[in-house]
C-alpha cells in the first residue's frame, strides 16, 4: 500500500490503513488544502470595559495579542466566568440580558493580530461580568474579512 | 546537525527543531507523522449570508418567496467532509468583521451544528446536507412561503 506521493501538486499522505491514490478518502495531508497548525495559544482576563456602576449593569473586556498574519484565523475559544467557572465552548452561548438594549449579548472579534471578547452586560452586579479567555490560533485563513 | 526528517515509502516523520528523528522518538518530540490519524486538513471556511432576502409578512416571521435551496460551494474534495455551522445573529447590523453592513462587532452564535449529511429528526425548519463539494440548505414550507435563514453562516469545511 502506497502512503506517500509527491508529485507536480504537492506532497500527500494518505491516513494510516488507507492507499494514498484512494480520492474517496480524506487524506492526512493534501496540498489542496490548508493545514490547521497552531500559531498561537494563551488567555486573558477581563477588565471593567464599561458600566453606570453599583446595582447597574456592567460590561467586561479581554483581549489576546498574536503575531500578525496576513488574513483572519480560524480561531477556537473558551469563555470561563470567574464567579461561576463555568465554560463555554468553543465559542459563546448569546445571553441577552437587555440591561442596554442596544447591545445586548455576548460579543468577539478576531483580526489578524488578535481576539477580543467583551462580556453581556450583567444587569445586577459588577463583577458577575469577569471572566477569562483562552484562545487557540491556527494558522488558516477563516474566511472572514480583516 | 541533528536529522530532523526521516522518509521511506510509508512513513514520514519530521522531529520539532532540536531533537532527533527516529522511529522510536518520544511522541512529544514529533513535529509530524504519517501514523498520525487526525491531520487538521482545512477545506474551506466563510462566512455568508442567505441570498434569498425576506418578506414583509407583517408579523415577524422571518420568510422568503423562494423555495431554491441555499447552497455554498467549497473545492471538490472526493469524499464528504466534516462541516461546522456557527449561526451569527445577522439582525441589529450586528456581523462578523467588517462585512459589509456590519459594525466592528461579533454577535456570536445562537448555536452550531456538525453534519455529515441528512438528519431525519431535525424536522423541516432547519435541514441541511452535505456533498463532496457542497453544503445545502433546504427550505421548508412556512405559511405559504418558505423557510428563510436569518442569521448569517460561518462555515468551516474540515478534511475528515
Amino acid at each position: 500500500m502506497q502512503r506517500i506521493k509527491i508529485d507536480e501538486t504537492g506532497l500527500f499522505i494518505s491516513r494510516p490503513g488507507f492507499d494514498v491514490n484512494n480520492g474517496n478518502v480524506a487524506r492526512l495531508v493534501d496540498p489542496r488544502f490548508q493545514l490547521l497548525s497552531e500559531h498561537a495559544r494563551g488567555e486573558a482576563l477581563s477588565n471593567f470595559s464599561e458600566g453606570s456602576g453599583a446595582g447597574g449593569w456592567s460590561r467586561h473586556r479581554a483581549q489576546f495579542n498574536f503575531p500578525t498574519l496576513p488574513f483572519v484565523p480560524i480561531v477556537q475559544w473558551g469563555l470561563q466566568r470567574v464567579s461561576s467557572n463555568v465554560v463555554t465552548y468553543p465559542e459563546f452561548i448569546i445571553s441577552d440580558t437587555t440591561a442596554n438594549s442596544n447591545e445586548p449579548g455576548d460579543k468577539m472579534r478576531v483580526g489578524t493580530n488578535y481576539v477580543w471578547a467583551e462580556s453581556a452586560i450583567n444587569q445586577y452586579t459588577t463583577a458577575g461580568g469577569l471572566f477569562r479567555l483562552r484562545v487557540t490560533v491556527y494558522n488558516a485563513d477563516s474566511g472572514l474579512e480583516p | 546537525m541533528t536529522a530532523r526528517l526521516l522518509l521511506t515509502d510509508e512513513r514520514l516523520l519530521l522531529s520539532k527543531a532540536g531533537k532527533s528523528v527516529g522511529l522510536s522518538m518520544p511522541e512529544g518530540d514529533k513535529a509530524f507523522d504519517s501514523e498520525w490519524a487526525y491531520g487538521g486538513q482545512l477545506i474551506a471556511a466563510g462566512f455568508e449570508l442567505d441570498p434569498n432576502g425576506p418578506v414583509d409578512t407583517g408579523n415577524g416571521i422571518n420568510v422568503s418567496h423562494s423555495s431554491t435551496p441555499w447552497v455554498i460551494d467549497f473545492p471538490e474534495c472526493g469524499f464528504i467532509p466534516t462541516v461546522v455551522l456557527s449561526e451569527y445573529q445577522a439582525k441589529n447590523a450586528i456581523l462578523p468583521n467588517n462585512h459589509p453592513g456590519a459594525t466592528q462587532h461579533v454577535k456570536p452564535i445562537v448555536w452550531e451544528r456538525v453534519r455529515r449529511g441528512l438528519d431525519p429528526n431535525l424536522g423541516t425548519k432547519f435541514q441541511w446536507e452535505v456533498t463532496s463539494h457542497s453544503i445545502i440548505m433546504t427550505r421548508a414550507s412556512v405559511n405559504g412561503f418558505h423557510y428563510r435563514y436569518q442569521w448569517g453562516l460561518y462555515y468551516r469545511v474540515y478534511g475528515f
